[in-house]
């Protein structure tokens, strides 16, 4: 094995946001993929864009050019007059709510429906680990997400794993007792199963397990975009290819063939805070440092073990 | 005729025509040896010149405990092996097969699973007749062997004691078997894989092996059953006792049906009649009532379903337990879920061997389980069977292949054959259980799966009699005829929570059998009731 190769990126080949003529010669028939009642989305049409931007652009000119239409004091005075209103109305119900002893929270509450919305269609993820590998960086992940969700860790033993060693049960302690520092937050609750695979844990979401803790890694980005999503950074090629190190890195079974790519990480951290030379942390950094210290805590000194504790304190 | 009693004694049959064969039998056994002559008297008398085995076979006169007869010293069968090579032991054990060539025997022995091989050779110490009386001695008859050990330089592939063989110098006959057998013991045990199209393909039937139940239990496979099953209760008993448990026994003939009146028997007491309890319910909670705080029974059921399914018998042995608790019930059911989880790993730790041994016959994936064990909720499990296409209404119990298949969903995401099934829908439990405060349309209640079976279901009881007597009219059950279990409410209760274990089912789904009357020792059901 050669390492792993870096993929960069390439413009698009075919565009699709050109506007379309569309022939006049012929007649029209109502679009078949558009809402039953014959309205047209928008959305299924390619050019409809530019011609919004030309109205605004029109109601401007319009604007500007009649500034002195006769009615156009009255109309400011009844628009004037509506909002009016409606602060009172707005300060009547509020009168009502204190009368009631309904507080505030409602509003709150409708920004975290949405939130939890969104996390509802996250079924429960069940993972699979082998107990020689515990995946570290799960407990990476849950510090990261703090803020947001609330990512409620529990474990569980298979009958196929007699007795857990000591480094499983020191992540598992970990893992089950990290409380968010915000309460209220939506939950997602991940079941965490020793179990007797090997090197590549399993995360299953359905039926289909997904194989290799990178891979649930980049699961995981995908539903936490706002956190741990590295799909539209610049580098993200760069990030793909250290997680495959990371993967290799768990893998492998020569000590030479670890040294070597265990450089991969020497290299791209250089003097930087974090891999690839970046300020915050990734998920390179975080299944790179899960991975070393899996299979080669003893390799962790120098520059990588500051830069363990600056991700672990993350 | 004497000779042969122990052996008709032993397999006593209830049903008159098994009694007539028997009899038969006997007859022929006892006419066969008088015409042999092969009983120690008439060997005796009758000496043959060439003869010079005399007084070391025949038939031993039956052991009637007399003092004055002489005292041997036996080995087991398990214990033989090259360490004691060389020394020379008496052996009792059963004839398991016999086998004539020229001037030699070979006889396998069996005790319990283990098997050794015998030879017996034809030699200036043993006379032909010796040899010949050897190769005549039915199948499964008792017999005491005087022989040296020797070690072998193959092993014996077909005996659990490979390494070493007997070299015979007595035979005698302890107890006879009947010379023709119900069924072949070979073929009883002969492995069960569904694959094998070359291996011989005879196999007992199930009602055969009823019929002959004790024949049928001496296979290797039903040993390791029903000690694993002994097992069960035991590991059941000690586990709850180190709890803190109290074990109670409770009655079995009750004055009015438990739990609904279609499924009870009815037995007649005195001049009125009386029930066979379905469940020890009402008692377990009475003791509850009676501050004994925690508590567990293991005593017969017995539920008159006309059910003939692999899974349903008329009589089992139920393990019930009930528990007070302080403010909510998942106390009692992680006590429940961890009892399981208990009574599993003392299984895979201590009865590996058993499991082996039932596992060589029928071929099954080891039972695989959770610590602490997987709990979902009913909800979640509904969600899960939609996904695979099966839907589940809110407030609908699961069908059987809805619980089948959500074994196997739960198999492949969580890789468990064992799970607490929580929050069932309360329009589908008992009128006793407690309703969910917060949902109304769920309750306090859990089911436990073994291979996506119910062996367990339990919830949290009503302990107040005003909520019970709503709860029960609410379902439409006459007040008046469950006046004795609203009463036990009356002085107060701590709130409690319980459930019932059937123990056949649990040792079934265990060992991944197919059949209930496989690990019921004398199964009743529908259409059974002997022997």
């Amino acid at each position: 094995m050669n390492g792993p190769i870096k993929m960069y990126q390439t413009k698009p080949i075919v565009r699709h946001d050109v506007p379309v003529q569309l022939p006049t010669c012929m007649y029209k028939i109502k679009n078949i993929y558009g809402p039953r009642n014959g309205e047209v989305d928008p959305a299924d049409h390619v050019s409809t864009a530019n011609k919004k931007l030309d109205i605004s652009e029109q109601v401007k000119k319009f604007l500007k050019n009649n500034q002195k239409i006769p009615g156009m004091a009255d109309l400011q005075a009844r628009q004037e007059k509506i909002l009016q209103q409606l602060a009172d109305l707005k300060k009547q119900m509020l009168n009502i709510k204190a009368e009631l002893k309904i507080s505030n929270v409602t509003t709150n509450k409708t920004t975290l429906k949405i939130s939890t919305q969104k996390i509802e269609d996250l079924p429960n993820i069940v993972i699979h680990a082998g107990p020689n590998y515990p995946p570290y960086s799960l407990a990476l992940v849950q510090k990261l997400l703090q803020d947001q969700i609330n990512l409620s860790i529990t474990t569980h033993q298979h009958s196929s794993v007699p007795l857990l060693p000591k480094n499983a049960k020191e992540l598992s302690d970990i893992l089950t007792n990290f409380k968010p520092k915000a309460s209220n937050l939506p939950t997602i609750y991940v079941r965490l199963i020793w179990n007797n695979v090997e090197a590549d844990m399993e995360l299953l979401v359905s039926i289909v397990p997904i194989l290799g803790e990178v891979n649930a890694l980049r699961y995981l980005s995908r539903c936490f975009t706002n956190v741990l999503s590295y799909e539209y950074d610049s580098d993200v090629s760069e990030i793909d290819s250290l997680l495959d190190v990371s993967h290799a890195l768990i893998s492998t079974k020569s000590t030479p063939e670890k040294t070597k790519l265990i450089q991969h990480f020497i290299k791209s951290l250089g003097k930087s805070s974090y891999l690839i030379g970046k300020t915050k942390i990734t998920v390179a950094d975080i299944a790179a440092v899960s991975a070393l210290k899996q299979v080669a805590p003893s390799s962790i000194n120098g520059s990588l073990s500051q830069w363990v504790k600056r991700c672990e304190a993350a | 005729m004497v000779e042969n009693k122990p052996a008709e004694g032993a397999e006593k049959q209830d049903s008159k025509k098994a009694a007539k064969k028997e009899a038969k039998k006997a007859e022929k056994a006892a006419k066969k040896a008088e015409h042999k002559g092969t009983n120690l008297q008439s060997q005796a008398s009758n000496v043959e010149e060439a003869d010079v085995s005399v007084g070391k076979y025949g038939q031993l006169p039956l052991i009637r405990s007399d003092t004055k007869a002489i005292q041997r010293t036996f080995t087991y069968v398990k214990d033989l092996n090259k360490t004691i090579a060389g020394n020379v032991v008496w052996v009792r054990a059963r004839l398991h097969a016999v086998r004539a060539r020229g001037k030699q025997c070979f006889i396998v022995l069996r005790e319990k699973e283990f098997t050794v091989q015998v030879l017996t050779n034809v030699s200036e110490t043993i006379s032909k007749q010796m040899v010949k009386f050897a190769s005549n001695i039915p199948k499964e008859s008792i017999v005491d062997i005087e022989a040296k050990v020797a070690t072998v330089g193959s092993p014996i592939a077909s005996c659990t004691q490979q390494d070493v063989e007997l070299i015979s110098t007595q035979i005698w006959i302890v107890s006879a078997s009947a010379n023709q057998l119900p069924l072949q013991i070979e073929d009883a045990s002969r492995p069960e894989k569904a694959d094998d199209e070359d291996g011989l393909n005879i196999r007992v039937n199930q009602d055969t092996r009823l019929d002959n139940r004790v024949l049928d239990l001496r296979t290797p496979t039903n040993q390791a059953i029903f000690r694993l099953e002994a097992g069960v209760c035991h590991l059941f008993r000690e586990i709850l006792t180190k709890k803190g448990f109290v074990e109670i026994h409770t009655p079995k003939i009750i004055p009015a049906a438990s739990e609904g009146g279609a499924n009870v028997f009815t037995v007649s007491y005195f001049k009125g009649s009386a029930y066979l309890a379905q469940s020890p319910q009402l008692y377990k909670q009475m003791a509850i009532a009676a501050d004994f705080e925690k508590v567990f029974t293991v005593g017969a059921v017995f539920r008159a379903e006309d059910s003939n399914t692999h899974r349903h018998l008329t009589e089992f042995v139920g393990l019930d337990l009930e528990m007070a608790f302080r403010y909510h019930y998942h106390e009692v059911m992680m006590t429940i879920g961890d009892l399981f989880t208990e009574i599993f790993k003392g299984l895979r730790d201590q009865y590996k061997r058993e499991i082996e041994i039932v596992g060589q016959q029928f071929s099954v994936e080891p039972f695989s389980f959770l610590e602490p064990p997987l709990v979902l909720q009913y909800p979640d499990a509904r969600k899960m069977l939609a996904e695979a296409g099966v839907e589940v209404g809110e407030e609908e119990d699961l069908s059987t292949p809805a619980e089948k298949l959500l074994g196997r969903l739960v198999k492949a995401k969580y890789d468990t054959d064992y799970y607490i099934l929580d929050k069932y829908p309360l329009a589908i439990r008992p009128f006793y259980t407690m309703p969910d405060p917060n949902d109304p349309i769920a309750s306090n209640s859990y089911d436990m799966f073994m291979r996506g079976e119910e062996i367990l279901s339990g919830a949290q009881r009503i302990h107040d009699a005003d909520l019970l007597t709503e709860r029960a009219k609410h379902h439409g059950i006459d007040i008046s005829k469950i006046a004795a279990y609203i009463d036990a409410f009356k002085y107060g209760c701590a709130p409690h929570a319980g459930g019932g274990i059937g123990m056949e089912r649990v040792v079934m789904l265990y060992l991944g059998l197919d059949n209930i009357r496989k690990t019921s020792m004398f199964p009743r059901d529908p259409k059974r009731v002997a022997p």
